[in-house]
């Protein structure tokens, strides 16, 4: 006899049931379409999406949980947790919609249930259901007792009442099946065994009489049925929206490595950036709702682990809360009315200056995040307003105007550019192997030049024949964009587009990781389509193919070497296998930072921040450079014009006691050379 | 208050080549004297504080366009480009009197001018327009206040971090020195861009016929009298401790020498000091 067919009170089981699932389907429906309508005012859904292949992917993340285990393979036990809940939910979902509402509420348990598919996952559902307890409690422990750093900072009751309903319901469930069980109910008597633990602990009935199993039975049936649709609320209402967020935000993400940023359509639009939340996309949007403040991305955030305001899981939450509050507003505006922004700004009020200024666009939250957000992308909208309504950090607005005068951050006059390099400057109508695009850094920087000079002694060594741009370079207009700048990161890429397109070569070759990525990933947005090499891709192709010759020695050198993984080389374009080559066919001895390849730390001098005093907190290049030392490395070797600036400031900073010895892979490579 | 801020257009000082042989200038990108990018925002900023409105006022054949185009992009209300073909080799005393003129049109409580052009640098433009106008004027001002009573306080830079405060009235013309304040930078479409985009450069065809001066100097020919080695200092080219001897200012410079004893003796000194220079 199932629950629901008997009456209580003079009332039919069935009423109540139904009044109650109703009543709670209704407050959830009506939440999700609140929600719904704010995510509508959102402008577009960001991009065209390649239908099975994202369909696979999303399923892979959600089904198969690749957004935990790629986090664990991150040392990250907690994803463990995740796994279980999740695949737990999944299994307990499909219980309840066959055999609860469908069955049950339908009267037709015993007819649904008379078969050997419930006998199997009656099994399967008496084996999840233990592994969620553990899960729960374990939820419990972590957040309550052991309290990990990057849980700080939240409203923990949300946490603390969903995961007392995760611990409860698979608890009522199994004692549910138990008193089914001493009843000699379903599933009793389809197979062979038992399910072992709501067996074993029918047990606990034996000796009891039958009327008060029987009621035992229906109060775990009632108590377990109210447990699911107050979570099915619940998720309406608090951050565990996620549930029905994550799966569709994974599905709307573009695939990685990241690297382009949404370009501006000046004619088409009046302002840039998000002034509201209606100039972010849909896209972005759904992303704060698929936030459940998990922390990873405050964990991997130089920004944040150098004690700079910025922390991006409460960029995407302000974003939410943000959202929420003003939505109504929205909502009730007619089309026709002005565009204005009720209640704070965005940028500067939502979220402070300097959280917005402290990004280094290093993409470690993006990399992080389990629902795959692009935080860097929402902070970008921020900051692109902040340069439309004419506000900027000091430092950031002086290499605006250099950039602006004379092409380049330094602010030296645009026709010393690089000068003294010894390269030869490429003529129109010559064919040649390769353009050297020498980037600002090492057309200003004495030290960085000889970078330039050393690939430049490899690539004469190979015999290739190539040119440099000279004063014609401009700035290729990363940190431009990247500081929210559009409409002068256009202009440089306009022209150098066009300085380059005069030119006859087969592949652009360059050393900075930054002008490798906006050249090859985000100038093809402007009628820019150019082969472009890193200088360690060409390196190592050199090496292997045995284009150039070294030293003869049969030795590999002794000395200790580690390898700094630029961010916009690692993250943003996957390569931190070829540097590492280059160096194992050197050095007998390389070691590794703790966080390396693509969970790499930044330097602190991506995103514009390079020429940002860092005022609050410590030097995030500081702060990596004690990584490096706690490995005592003999030499510091990365492949970033930036990173090496900012090591070699950190370097002074922290004093060089150890003698640690700073490279670029091309030096490292010119030293053995023949 | 209206503030007239005059801007030069002149070729880029450090990228100009001049050619010895045919005693002309070659390679040349024509800019915005680089003062001017100070008086321009020493203007807007008067316009925060006090309101108003801020009129960039140029003599400069079309290429002036340009500047003034920019001056609208970077906020201010009104730009006026006043040219002749006449005036093309025009000395200052003519174009001061050209300027002196559209300001009688404009009208105006303020008239900002940089102390000194980096091309001519004759820095006569202050004194000439104020000689014009009768009005009060200061030049090489490196601190600017202008109170609500129309009273200016205005600190001159003298050598060795001195400084000379003046007080005067409205209206006046002021020199304005380099380093006054820090110039603003205006991204390409932002709102302020936005906005200038919709003004349009007003032209204003001089008739020169009325004016009285006559050209006093004439330019009779721009040579290179030695040739210099160093055309400007490229930093990059630079070793560390030159960079070190740049930044306390030691570079291509004697060290200074204290000659003793009484004012006789010392003027002696000093006396043979230069005739052993000039052997």
């Amino acid at each position: 006899m199932s629950p629901v067919s008997l009456a209580y009170w003079g009332i039919p089981g069935y009423v109540i049931f139904w009044v109650l699932s109703v009543a709670a389907v209704s407050l959830f429906l009506w939440r999700a379409y609140r929600l719904w309508r704010y995510l509508r005012l959102g402008s577009g859904w960001g991009g065209s999406i390649r239908l099975p292949g994202r369909l696979l992917t999303a399923l892979f993340h959600v089904v198969a949980q690749w957004c935990q285990f790629k986090t664990l393979s991150r040392r990250d036990l907690s994803g463990l947790g995740h796994v279980l809940m999740a695949w737990g939910f999944f299994i307990f979902a499909i219980y309840y919609l066959l055999f609860i509402i469908i069955g049950a509420g339908f009267g037709i348990s015993e007819t649904i249930k008379n078969n050997s598919f419930f006998y199997y996952y009656s099994w399967v559902m008496d084996i999840a259901a233990p592994l969620v307890v553990l899960a729960a409690l374990w939820g419990i422990i972590r957040r309550y007792i052991v309290r990990p750093p990057r849980l700080k900072g939240e409203q923990n009751i949300e946490a603390l009442v969903i995961l007392i309903t995760v611990l409860i319901h698979p608890l009522t469930h199994l004692f549910k099946e138990a008193a089914n069980i001493a009843l000699g109910e379903l599933p009793a008597g389809l197979g062979s065994s038992l399910p072992v633990i709501s067996s074993a602990l029918s047990q606990l009935f034996t000796g009891s009489t039958l009327s008060s199993v029987q009621n035992a039975g229906t109060g775990f049936f009632w108590a377990h049925w109210v447990v699911v649709l107050f979570v099915l609320v619940y998720i309406a209402y608090s951050r565990y929206l996620h549930i029905i967020a994550a799966p569709f935000n994974v599905f709307l993400s573009p695939p990685r490595p990241l690297g382009a940023l949404k370009p501006v359509d000046f004619k088409a639009t009046e302002a840039f950036g998000a002034a509201s939340v209606t100039d972010f996309t849909r896209k972005q949007l759904l992303e704060s709702y698929s936030c459940v403040i998990c922390g990873r991305c405050q964990d991997a955030c130089p920004a944040y682990a150098t004690g700079k305001p910025l922390n991006p899981k409460k960029v995407v939450q302000d974003v939410k809360e943000h959202l929420l509050q003003v939505g109504p507003a929205l909502l009730a505006k007619k089309p026709e009315a002005p565009a204005t922004n009720p209640g704070r700004a965005l940028a500067g009020e939502v979220v402070s200056l300097d959280e917005i200024w402290a990004c280094t666009t290093c993409g470690a939250c993006v990399e992080s995040c389990p629902v795959c957000n692009d935080q860097v992308g929402m902070i970008m909208e921020l900051r692109r307003r902040l340069v439309y309504e004419g506000i900027y950090d000091k430092g950031h607005k002086k290499a605006l105007k250099r950039v602006a005068q004379d092409f380049n951050p330094w602010g030296i006059r645009w026709n010393n550019r690089a000068k003294n390099t010894g390269i030869e400057e490429a003529r129109a109508g010559e064919k040649y192997d390769c353009i050297y695009w020498l980037g600002c850094v090492a057309a200003f920087d004495e030290r960085v030049r000889e970078v330039a000079q050393a690939t430049s002694k490899i690539l004469r060594a190979a015999g290739l024949n190539f040119a440099m741009l000279g004063a014609k370079e401009k700035c290729c207009g990363d940190f431009v964009r990247r500081l929210g700048d559009e409409g002068l990161f256009q202009e440089l890429a306009l022209e150098n587009i066009r300085t380059l397109e005069e030119l006859d070569f087969d592949f652009i070759l360059t050393h900075c990781p930054h002008c490798f990525n906006t050249i090859k990933s985000e100038y093809p947005q402007f009628g820019g389509n150019f082969k472009v090499v890193h200088h360690t891709q060409l390196i190592l192709d050199l090496l292997n193919e045995g284009k150039i010759r070294l030293q003869e020695s049969s030795q590999k050198s002794g000395e200790k070497v580690i390898y700094h993984d630029p961010c916009y080389l690692a993250r943003y374009n996957d390569i931190s296998k070829e540097p590492r080559q280059i160096l194992g066919k050197f050095f007998d001895k390389t070691v590794e930072f703790p966080r390396n390849h693509n969970n790499s730390f930044c330097c602190g001098g991506g995103g514009g921040n390079a020429w940002k005093e860092q005022e609050i907190g410590d030097k995030i290049s500081v702060t990596r450079l004690e990584e490096a030392m706690k490995a005592d490395p003999q030499i510091l070797a990365t492949a970033c014009p930036f990173c090496f600036l900012m090591f070699q400031e950190a370097l002074q900073i922290k004093g060089n006691e150890d003698g640690i010895i700073l490279r670029d892979i091309a030096e490292i490579v010119e030293r053995f050379l023949c | 208050m209206r503030t007239v801020v005059c801007l030069k257009l002149i070729a880029d000082p450090d990228i100009v080549e001049f050619d010895v042989t045919t005693e002309e200038l070659g390679n040349i990108h024509t800019v915005l004297d680089p003062v001017d990018q100070y008086v321009l925002e020493e203007g807007l900023v008067l316009r925060e504080k006090l309101g108003g409105e801020v009129i960039a006022v140029s003599v400069a054949p079309g290429a002036g366009d340009d500047i003034l185009r920019d001056a609208l992009l970077y906020g201010a209300d009104r730009a006026i480009r006043l040219w002749h073909d006449d005036l093309r080799c025009a000395d200052t005393w003519m174009v001061s009197q050209v300027i002196r003129e559209s300001l009688d049109n404009i009208g105006f409580d303020l008239v900002l001018c940089g102390a000194r052009s980096r091309d001519a640098g004759s820095a006569l433009m202050v004194p000439a327009l104020a000689h014009h106008l009768n009005i009060a004027s200061a030049t090489g001002i490196i601190d600017l206040e202008v109170g609500s009573d129309r009273k200016i306080i205005a600190h001159k830079k003298l050598t060795k971090g001195e400084r000379e405060t003046y007080s005067l009235e409205l209206p006046a013309v002021l020199g304005i020195e380099e380093g006054i304040n820090e110039p603003r930078y205006v991204a390409p479409f932002s709102r302020i861009y936005r906005e200038g985009l919709r003004k349009k450069v007003e032209f204003l065809e001089v008739d020169i016929t009325g004016l009285k001066g006559r050209q006093l100097v004439q330019n009779l020919r721009f040579t290179q009298f030695r040739p210099r080695v160093k055309v400007g200092i490229d930093i990059s080219a630079l070793s560390m401790q030159e960079k070190l001897k740049m930044m306390r200012g030691e570079l291509g410079r004697e060290k200074e020498e204290l000659f003793e004893g009484s004012p006789e003796e010392a003027a002696r000194k000093v006396l043979d000091k230069l005739r052993e220079a000039l052997k």
